[in-house]
C-alpha cells in the first residue's frame, strides 16, 4: 500500500470509516498473524489470545499512527504487537508465579534482541512486505495461494524464461488482460491463437503464469519485479 | 548427494512451511525449524540437497547385491542344513525340513488351514516328532480332527541327503497313535518314504507329496484330469474319491464276469440268453465298462508296481480296517489271485469289444 494512500485511509478511519477499518485488518491481516508467530516462536492460529493480542494492538496502532514521526506503519504495528506480546507473557508468568531472574533476563535479551529486528525490518523490508500483502490479496481473486505455487513454477531454466517470456507476451494484448482480470480467467485460447502457444504447457504452469502477470502488471512494485524479469539474470534485492 | 543453495524472501508463513519467493522466479516451500518462525519480507537461505543419479543407481545396486547375498545365504544355510523333508496331510497341509538329527529346521504350510496350525506351533528347538505330536494336537483342537469323523493323516519322508538313514516310520506312527488315543480320535495313520525326484514333481504341481500321490492314483483312475481337481480337497476327500473309483469297477467287473464268468460256465444256458440280453442292452453301456476296466487294470499294475518302490505302513487306529487299506487290500487281493483272474478280466474286455463290434455290426442295419 502507497504511503499516500495509506494516509488517506488512515485519516478517514480516524474520522470514523469503519468500513476502511475493517478492511485495513483485513488486508494486514496475514502480517499481523505472523507477526504474532515470530514474536512466540510457534504457529499461531486465530483462535490463540496471542493473535487476538497482535489484533488488539494493531487496531491501536491504527488509531495512533503518525506519519511525520519517521517510521513505517509496518514497523510501528510491529514495534505495538511486540510490546503487547511481551507485556502479556510477563502477566502470565506473574500469575503464575514462575517469574526468575533468568527468564527476565532472557526477555530482557529478547527485547534487545527484537529491536535489532526491528531496525533491519524499517530499513529492508516495509516496503517489500507491502507489496507482498497486495500480491496476496490480487492472487487470493484468482482462488491462488503462495503455497500452491511451487507446484506450478517450471523447474528447469529454460522453461522458467519461456514463461517469463510468455507473460511479458501477454501483457502486451490488453484486451486479454483486460478479460483475466475482469473475468478472473486465463484466457487460454485466445492466447495460443495469438501466440501459438501450446495450451498444455499452460495449464501446466497457469497459476505461475497469473502470478508473473500480476507482477508485471504492477511495475510500481519495485522489488517483487526485480524477481521475475525475463532471462537468466534476475536481480537480487 | 550434492548441495544447492536457494536464495528468496519469504512470502507467506503456513502452519508447517514457508513460502520462498526464489531469486530465479520460482516459488520453493521450506519446511519450518522447531523455534523459527521467519518474518515475511526476510530474506532466507535453504540449503537442499539433491540425489545424485549416479550415486542413487549405485546405491539401487548395492542394496539388490545385498538383498540377494542375504536370501542365498539364507537358501544355502536352509539347504545345508537340510536332511529330510516331511509332508503332513491331515486337510491342514505342512511341510518340515528337517536336520540329520530330525530337528526341526523350518516349517512350511502348504495351505491356509496348515498356516493357522503352523502359526500356533513355535517349532523352535524341537525334533519331528515333537512337532508332529504338536500339530496333530493342533488339529484336534481347530477341529480338523474330530470324534463324529474318521480322519486321516499321511505322512511322506524325503531323503533330501544320499548318507541319511533313518528307521523313523514306526516311532512316529507311535506318537500319532498315543496323541489320537488321549483325545479319542479315530483316524487312519499312514507313513510313506518317497524319493527327491517325486518330491520335486510334487513341488512342482504345487502340492504336497501327500496329495500328488493321491492325485497320481485318481489320474490312473481317469477321476481327475487336472492337479487343480486336487488341490483344494484334503486328504480324506481324495481317499473317498479312490474309494469310489475302486468301487464301481469291481461292481463293472462284476458284470463282466456275470457275462463271461463262472456263471456262464456253470449254466450255458444262461450264457445264450445274457449273451442275448447283452447284445440288448449294448445300447445302454457301449464302450464305457471297457474303458473302466482297463483302466482299473493299468492302476492295479500301477499301484503294485508303486507298492513295491515305495515303504508304505499303514495303521488304523479304532477302525478295525481304514478305506485306504481296504482299497489296498483289495488291491493286494486283486494282485495275488491267480492269472486267471486277470484273464478272465482281460477276456471279459475281449468279450465286450467282441460284444460291441458285434452290436455295432447289429446296429447298422437298424440305422
Amino acid at each position: 500500500m502507497e504511503n499516500l494512500k495509506l494516509k488517506e485511509i488512515l485519516l478517514e478511519i480516524k474520522n470514523g470509516n469503519e468500513l476502511e477499518r475493517e478492511r485495513l485488518i483485513r488486508h494486514y491481516k496475514p502480517y499481523i498473524l505472523n507477526v504474532v508467530g515470530h514474536i512466540c516462536k510457534r504457529h499461531l492460529t486465530w483462535s490463540n489470545d496471542e493473535t487476538s493480542i497482535g489484533l488488539i494492538a494493531f487496531n491501536r496502532a491504527i488509531n495512533t499512527f503518525e506519519f511525520d514521526k519517521g517510521r513505517t506503519f509496518v514497523n510501528y504495528v510491529y514495534l505495538l504487537i511486540q510490546r503487547d506480546i511481551i507485556d502479556y507473557f510477563r502477566k502470565e508468568k506473574r500469575h503464575l508465579h514462575l517469574v526468575s531472574d533468568n527468564n527476565l533476563f532472557d526477555h530482557d535479551k529478547a527485547e534487545l534482541k527484537a529491536s535489532l529486528e526491528l531496525y533491519q525490518q524499517s530499513t529492508n523490508t516495509s516496503e517489500l512486505l507491502e507489496e507482498i500483502l497486495e500480491l496476496d490479496e490480487k492472487l487470493s481473486k484468482f482462488n491462488i495461494s503462495f503455497e500452491q505455487l511451487e507446484r506450478h513454477s517450471p523447474k528447469h531454466r529454460k522453461t522458467r524464461i519461456k514463461v517469463m517470456e510468455m507473460a511479458f507476451e501477454f501483457i502486451q494484448h490488453s484486451d486479454l488482460v483486460d478479460e483475466l482480470v475482469g473475468k478472473k480467467v486465463f484466457p487460454v485460447s485466445s492466447f495460443t491463437k495469438r501466440t501459438g502457444a501450446r495450451p498444455k504447457s499452460i495449464e501446466r504452469h497457469r497459476k505461475y503464469l497469473i502470478t508473473i502477470i500480476i507482477i508485471q502488471l504492477h511495475p510500481e512494485w519495485r522489488r517483487l519485479s526485480a524477481f521475475v524479469q525475463a532471462g537468466p539474470g534476475s536481480v537480487k534485492i | 548427494m550434492k548441495e544447492y543453495k536457494i536464495e528468496g524472501v519469504v512470502i507467506k508463513v503456513t502452519e508447517s512451511e514457508y513460502v520462498l519467493f526464489c531469486d530465479d522466479g520460482t516459488f520453493r516451500n521450506i519446511p519450518l525449524t522447531k523455534d523459527n518462525i521467519p518474518m515475511m519480507g526476510e530474506r532466507k537461505t535453504y540449503t537442499a540437497s539433491t540425489r545424485n543419479l549416479a550415486f542413487t543407481a549405485l546405491s539401487t545396486v548395492a542394496v539388490a547385491i545385498l538383498f540377494i547375498a542375504f536370501i542365498s545365504y539364507g537358501v544355502f544355510q536352509n539347504h545345508s542344513k537340510t536332511h529330510y523333508i516331511a509332508a503332513i496331510d491331515i486337510n491342514p497341509s505342512i511341510e518340515a525340513y528337517l536336520d540329520e538329527d530330525l530337528n526341526v529346521i523350518k516349517l512350511s504350510p502348504l495351505n491356509t488351514d496348515g498356516k493357522q496350525v503352523v502359526d500356533s506351533i513355535d517349532s523352535d528347538g524341537m525334533d519331528f516328532y515333537q512337532v508332529v505330536d504338536l500339530i496333530v494336537s493342533q488339529s484336534i483342537l481347530k477341529g480338523y480332527l474330530t470324534t463324529d469323523e474318521k480322519g486321516s493323516i499321511e505322512t511322506t519322508l524325503v531323503k533330501v541327503r544320499n548318507d541319511s538313514n533313518l528307521q523313523w516310520e514306526i516311532y512316529l506312527i507311535e506318537v500319532i497313535q498315543t496323541q489320537l488315543q488321549r483325545k479319542s480320535i479315530d483316524a487312519d495313520v499312514q507313513v510313506f518314504n518317497e524319493t527327491k525326484k517325486f518330491y520335486d514333481q510334487s513341488e512342482g504341481a504345487g502340492v504336497s507329496m501327500n496329495k500328488y500321490r493321491h492325485y497320481q492314483t485318481l489320474r490312473n483312475q481317469g477321476l481327475v484330469q487336472d492337479i487343480e481337481e486336487v488341490k483344494e480337497k484334503s486328504i480324506r476327500e481324495l481317499l473317498d474319491m479312490i474309494l469310489e473309483g475302486v468301487k464301481r469297477v469291481p461292481v463293472e467287473a462284476e458284470k463282466g464276469k456275470d457275462n463271461s464268468g463262472e456263471n456262464v460256465k456253470s449254466n450255458p444256458e444262461s450264457r445264450q440268453n445274457q449273451s442275448q440280453s447283452t447284445k440288448g442292452d449294448q445300447s445302454d453301456y457301449k464302450q464305457e465298462p471297457s474303458i473302466n476296466k482297463d483302466v482299473e487294470l493299468r492302476d492295479t499294475k500301477t499301484r503294485n508296481k508303486s507298492s513295491s518302490s515305495e515303504n508304505v505302513t499303514s495303521t488304523n487306529q479304532k477302525s478295525s480296517e481304514a478305506p485306504s487299506n481296504r482299497d489296498e487290500s483289495s488291491n493286494d487281493n486283486e494282485a495275488n489271485q491267480n492269472a486267471g483272474m486277470v484273464d478272465s478280466q482281460i477276456h471279459s474286455i475281449d468279450n465286450t469289444k467282441q460284444k460291441n463290434e458285434t452290436s455295432k455290426e447289429s446296429q447298422i442295419p437298424l440305422q
